[in-house]
């Protein structure tokens, strides 16, 4: 069964539109900036990619957010709100504005923090009955509630899906990563030569899932399909991946296997591309490994930073304007090739009419791995 | 959909130990108690539901970083903030390598990783043979309660577990505890009576010993 993106909704720190997000992008914009609030706490890096609202310590951002991302979502799909719809949401830690004051003596209610209030505040918000999924991993939770997405409509679980990620600005990953020494001091360079780490960034991103029998009954233009997805572990390191990416390229074939297409039919992968020498190294082994055709590989992590949770469901927003358009925008900040890699970087805007299958990577600290394979209508 | 149960585990920590001493105290029972994997790695699964987890992490983390200043809080500490930190270290100790899911929630997130863990044993795309189901509870209770699952019928097989998809509606909000106690009922009543139903607003699982 063929299963529809019929409608994307986006908060993020360079558009509130998929529109947007698409234009800023094909400029190459970056929404890195230097915040005086962070420098001021003690951030040593005080630069990340936030969206510019200044409320980035309400404890309930993720959940404002997330509604306002599902129905920007809803209402460019026209999704009639009755019948069984299903909300999967992806995030890492829930809301991390709750924990930090519960650190500083306020009460913590779970109840209010963990991840799955999310669903449960799409549900309530939009008046929707249906399966509701709240999936807390990490930095692949985007891609993982898409895959779920397709799954619940395919067995008949639900009629259509609200599914995406979302993640607000969090201070504790601020210091995590800022701690772990995985941060660039001014940008994120994905498969730079001069990468120096990552750069943290928050956003919403939702698709509606719909099958292609109640596209074709509700008459709407489908923007992408989305096929299905591949997972694997490392299983191997707390933070960091296999050096040779092999867990990395399971995922991709699964991918690729349960399409029922070959790998060299992949004509784009939108790329995890965190920018960190590790992460970027193991990313580019498993391409290479995989796809020996060399496809056109981008990131776009320098642009708006890397919104753990949210992440994938962005760049699957991303992927999917990209399958419409038949284009693809340049990998932000990316300058000068890593002599190591054997990629095909998008450095400047590509037209790729025969652009027919992308794939959208997003990978996660305990060696999560995923890969979505969306397609062109 | 259906797969069928090799074994159970139930495991109470030192409610003293510290979270990560904690979870890896569970994974190496785990280990230890079950009669190991009989597949390869890669088509192994864990399907984890949480109410908490990285939670009592997030605050101790922040904790530590207001006491000590942002830039000298202890690096160490982060991974485990993150609400897959348990199914991240149990899948290391165990090396599973196949599908690796954290459902948070109460027992509609247990409800799902029981029907993500039948949907892939069931599935011949997802190549998966073994899935361990398990909800883990740190920092109330202290607990991981969990079932092997394999995708055919063995020797060991102890019975049936089938999921039957009601599409309720669920005005009301279903009451939020943690999974750990959702799912020892389950497990009680499938070592007591032989039959056993995990129910939820969204459909049922159901246990049939098939001896």
């Amino acid at each position: 069964m063929k299963i529809y993106i019929t409608g994307m909704g986006i908060l993020t720190p360079l558009g509130e539109t998929p529109d947007q997000l698409w234009q800023a992008l094909v400029k190459g914009q970056t929404a890195s900036c230097e915040w005086p609030d962070l420098k001021e706490h003690g951030f040593r890096i005080a630069r990340a990619c936030r969206i510019n609202d200044g409320a980035w310590l309400d404890p309930m951002r993720g959940q404002k957010l997330a509604v306002r991302a599902a129905s920007l979502a809803v209402q460019q799909a026209d999704l009639p709100l009755d019948g069984n719809i299903g909300v999967f949401v992806g995030a890492t830690m829930g809301e991390s504005v709750a924990y930090e004051q519960a650190a500083e003596g306020k009460p913590l209610d779970l109840s209010q923090a963990s991840i799955m209030v999310y669903p449960r505040a799409i549900q309530q918000a939009l008046k929707v009955h249906g399966p509701q999924r709240a999936y807390g991993t990490a930095c692949a939770a985007g891609n993982y509630a898409l895959g779920a997405g397709i799954e619940a409509i395919r067995s008949g679980r639900a009629d259509a899906v609200i599914a995406g990620g979302v993640e607000p600005f969090s201070r504790i990953a601020m210091t995590g990563f800022s701690r772990s020494r995985a941060m660039a001091g001014d940008y994120c360079r994905p498969f730079d030569r001069d990468r120096s780490g990552m750069q943290l960034g928050e956003a919403a991103a939702f698709l509606i899932l719909e099958s292609e029998e109640r596209v074709l009954q509700r008459r709407v233009e489908p923007l992408a399909s989305v096929e299905s997805l591949g997972l694997s572990c490392d299983a191997y390191h707390p933070t960091a991946p296999l050096p040779d990416g092999c867990g990395m390229s399971q995922a991709m074939q699964k991918a690729v296997h349960k399409a029922g297409i070959d790998a060299t039919e992949v004509d784009w992968i939108c790329a995890h591309g965190s920018g960190t020498r590790a992460s970027d190294d193991a990313e580019a082994n498993a391409i290479a490994r995989t796809f020996p055709h060399q496809p056109p590989v981008s990131g776009y992590k320098g642009a708006i930073g890397h919104s753990l949770g949210a992440a994938t469901a962005v760049e699957a927003v991303i992927t999917a304007l990209a399958l419409q358009k038949k284009a693809i925008p340049p990998t932000t900040n990316y300058c000068h090739a890593d002599p190591a890699f054997t990629l095909d970087i998008v450095q400047e805007n590509r037209s790729l009419p025969s652009l027919r299958w992308a794939l959208n990577c997003g990978y996660a600290f305990g060696g999560l791995n995923s890969a979505l394979l969306m397609g062109a209508v | 959909m259906q797969a069928y149960l090799r074994q159970i585990v139930d495991l109470e920590p030192d409610t003293t130990l510290p979270y990560d001493e904690a979870i890896t105290w569970i994974a190496d029972k785990l280990k230890e108690q079950m009669d190991g994997f009989k597949c390869t790695p890669e088509t192994r699964g864990i399907y984890l539901a949480t109410l908490d987890s990285g939670a009592a992490a997030s605050v101790a983390f922040w904790e530590n970083a207001l006491e000590q200043g942002p830039g000298f809080a202890n690096p160490a500490h982060f991974p485990l903030t993150l609400a897959n930190s348990s199914a991240a270290i149990i899948s290391r100790l165990l090396n599973i390598q196949g599908p690796n899911y954290t459902l948070s929630g109460s027992s509609e997130a247990l409800y799902a990783a029981f029907c993500q863990a039948i949907h892939d044993l069931s599935s011949i795309d997802e190549s998966v043979e073994e899935c361990l189901v398990l909800a883990i509870d740190i920092s109330e209770k202290s607990r991981c309660v969990g079932m092997l699952m394999e995708s055919g019928h063995s020797k060991s097989s102890l019975g049936m577990i089938t999921e039957v998809t009601e599409f309720q509606e669920h005005d009301d909000p279903q009451p939020i505890e943690s999974p750990t106690i959702v799912m020892s009922v389950f497990v009680y009543n499938c070592l007591e009576h032989r039959e056993a139903f995990l129910q939820t607003g969204e459909g049922m699982i159901c246990f049939a010993n098939s001896g």
